[in-house]
């Protein structure tokens, strides 16, 4: 077994008794980027002599005799949305194309106290708006599985390198599916916390009432391992949660008495392969103990419209920083303020982001407001309760990820048809629920499949658990071969 | 709701500070009739009695952090970012003709 089919949990063992040394784990991972990432375009920028500093410090702490992080040694990406010190941070923009941070996100404070090796810095759908990872500035990344399909998005890089073995985990964000499209695309795990369970400061606001930061890894064993290293309130983010989230005892048993609600309604019309996996996972909860009840998810059909109504609005504002004046991009020879705005933006943002700056100014102007923003919050408020009445009912929901496995590169081209990638993903984040897409087939093309479980909001221990029990044994801790092009490594 | 038109979009475009070519601003109208066109329908959902959401997080309370004199990012390192620093101060052009 080569070091690349690794979990996260394995090589820090290793480490810890010596099997391994850091350095070894570094410089698998740093060489094994350097031969695939090309082809792959995962990560936009690697640490790759920090990370052998990180490693020496390891190995000799652990000669030392020192004790050692829970995390050392373990390789880890993070989507560039999040702030490393010193590092540049694009969030797919040409608008920061050279910003650097000049602080630590969260996050990377903890993974870095944990001695986890951060690689680099993944490729992402620009300001994470998007599905498939080619609206970033900076090219598409390729889905590993079949380099001419998308990875999903908007943290398809970080689900690439993870699906590719060029790290075991990473990090991603999730604003309406952004975590777990892309891990059912790529074919591993994605998980999206509960909101406010994960601090937000130094992530790069989208949608500042939606977003949450969430891992990749190929086992629900190691999501939940960086999990309980990057959860916890956080006094620097005002929408941190204050109660603790513990940590999920997982036990192959967790679904026996489980109730799993279920609404084959949403099904109709589903690709014939997704819906086929559907009923075999069924299948599988089935034999593993768990009821199936019968649900209505009423409100599922207007989730999408509130969805773009609420991101769009929270984005045109928290990108309205972006003005060439202090930090981002300046267009040349601006011939007044004014003009420095307004061409430093337009140069700066993508069309996806400039139609999503103008949907939200459009639905928060005057005279519009009243129709579109405050009546998607109230829609939002009834989502949120039908989710609570069937939370009386279930224990957790079932659905699909995504309609469809990974699409060509290029083949979608209409927003409306791009934005529809997210109807089963988008309800989970206007409510702040727990979930996580776990692979558990694949079409008839080799492109994985996943499928995900929903949970009430701080059940993610919970949800974990049955996510644990849910797993199909062929997919923990795969890494895809890389079709395409002669690449196999 | 009202009907998403030309003169609309050219006042949003200027509200959100771009300046963009006549193609640009094509596709961009066209896209956002499709898109918006598509939200109209929230108007038929029964809101009554709801109250908006506008944090997930149920009972969620802003709290202020303790007044106590904490560090600060040195200017420099606010300056590390800007596109043209002058005397120690962003410059940026006139603001008036």
């Amino acid at each position: 077994m080569s070091l690349h089919q690794f979990s996260a949990s394995r090589l820090h063992k290793a480490f810890l008794s010596g099997e391994l040394s850091a350095m070894e784990i570094a410089s698998f991972f740093i060489d094994r980027t350097q031969s695939l990432n090309q082809a792959l375009n995962g990560y936009l920028e690697t640490y790759a002599d920090d990370v052998k500093k990180w490693a020496i410090d390891l190995d000799n702490k652990r000669k030392a005799g020192e004790s050692l992080p829970p995390l050392a040694a373990v390789p880890v990406a993070l989507k560039d949305n999040m702030h490393i010190r010193g590092k540049k941070t694009t969030a797919g923009s040409k608008i920061l194309s050279s910003y650097k941070a000049i602080f630590d996100a969260t996050v990377t404070e903890k993974l870095l106290a944990s001695g986890a090796l951060i690689m680099g810095k993944t490729n992402l759908d620009e300001f994470a708006m998007g599905s498939s990872t080619e609206h970033s500035a900076f090219g598409p990344t390729k889905n590993p599985w079949d380099l001419k399909k998308t990875p999903g998005g908007s943290s398809g890089g970080s689900a690439a390198v993870v699906a590719a073995g060029l790290a075991p985990l990473s990090l991603g964000s999730d604003t309406g599916g952004s975590i777990r499209q892309p891990a059912s695309f790529c074919g591993i795990v994605g998980f999206k916390p509960t909101y406010g369970a994960v601090s937000r400061y130094g992530l790069i606001a989208f949608a500042s009432s939606l977003d949450q930061i969430g891992p990749f890894a190929r086992s629900v064993e190691d999501a939940a391992l960086i999990f309980d290293l990057i959860k916890g309130h956080d006094p620097r983010d005002a929408t941190s949660i204050k109660q603790p989230i513990p940590s999920p005892r997982l036990d192959k048993n967790a679904l026996k008495g489980c109730k799993i609600g279920v609404d084959r309604r949403l099904l109709e019309g589903l690709d014939c392969e997704v819906a086929h996996i559907f009923e075999e996972t069924i299948g599988e909860a089935k034999r593993a103990g768990a009821h199936i009840v019968d649900i209505e998810m009423k409100l599922h059909k207007h989730a999408l419209s509130v969805y773009y109504i609420l991101a769009p609005a929270e984005a045109s504002s928290n990108l309205a920083r972006y003005d060439g004046v202090g930090f981002s991009q300046r267009c040349d020879l601006p011939t007044d303020l004014a003009d420095l705005y307004d061409r430093s933006r337009n140069e700066g943002f993508g069309a996806e982001v400039k139609r999503r700056i103008l949907m939200g100014s459009f639905v928060l102007s005057a005279g519009y407001s009243s129709a579109y923003y405050q009546k998607a919050q109230l829609v939002r408020s009834k989502i949120i309760s039908e989710f609570e009445e069937i939370f009386q009912k279930v224990d957790t929901i079932l659905l699909p990820t995504s309609p469809t496995g990974a699409f060509d590169l290029g083949s979608i081209l209409s927003p409306l048809a791009m934005y529809m990638n997210d109807i089963f993903t988008i309800p989970v984040n206007l409510a702040g629920l727990p979930a996580i897409s776990i692979p558990r087939g694949a079409t008839s093309q080799g492109l994985p499949i996943g499928m995900q479980l929903i949970a009430p909001q701080k059940r993610d221990n919970a949800l974990l658990e049955w996510a644990f029990a849910l797993e199909h044994p062929e997919w923990v801790d795969r890494v895809s071969p890389i079709r395409e092009g002669g690449l196999h490594a | 709701m009202s009907t998403f038109n030309r003169d609309l979009f050219d006042k949003l475009t200027a509200l959100s500070r771009l300046k963009m070519t006549t193609e640009e601003q094509e596709s961009l109208y066209q896209s956002l009739i499709a898109v918006v066109g598509c939200l109209d329908h929230l108007s038929s959902v029964d809101t009554e009695g709801l109250s908006p959401t506008y944090s997930v997080i149920k009972d969620h309370k802003m709290e202020l952090r303790e007044d106590i004199p904490a560090g600060s990012t040195p200017h420099s390192e606010y300056m590390q970012n800007a596109p043209k620093v002058v005397a120690g101060m962003i410059s940026v052009p006139h603001i008036l003709h």
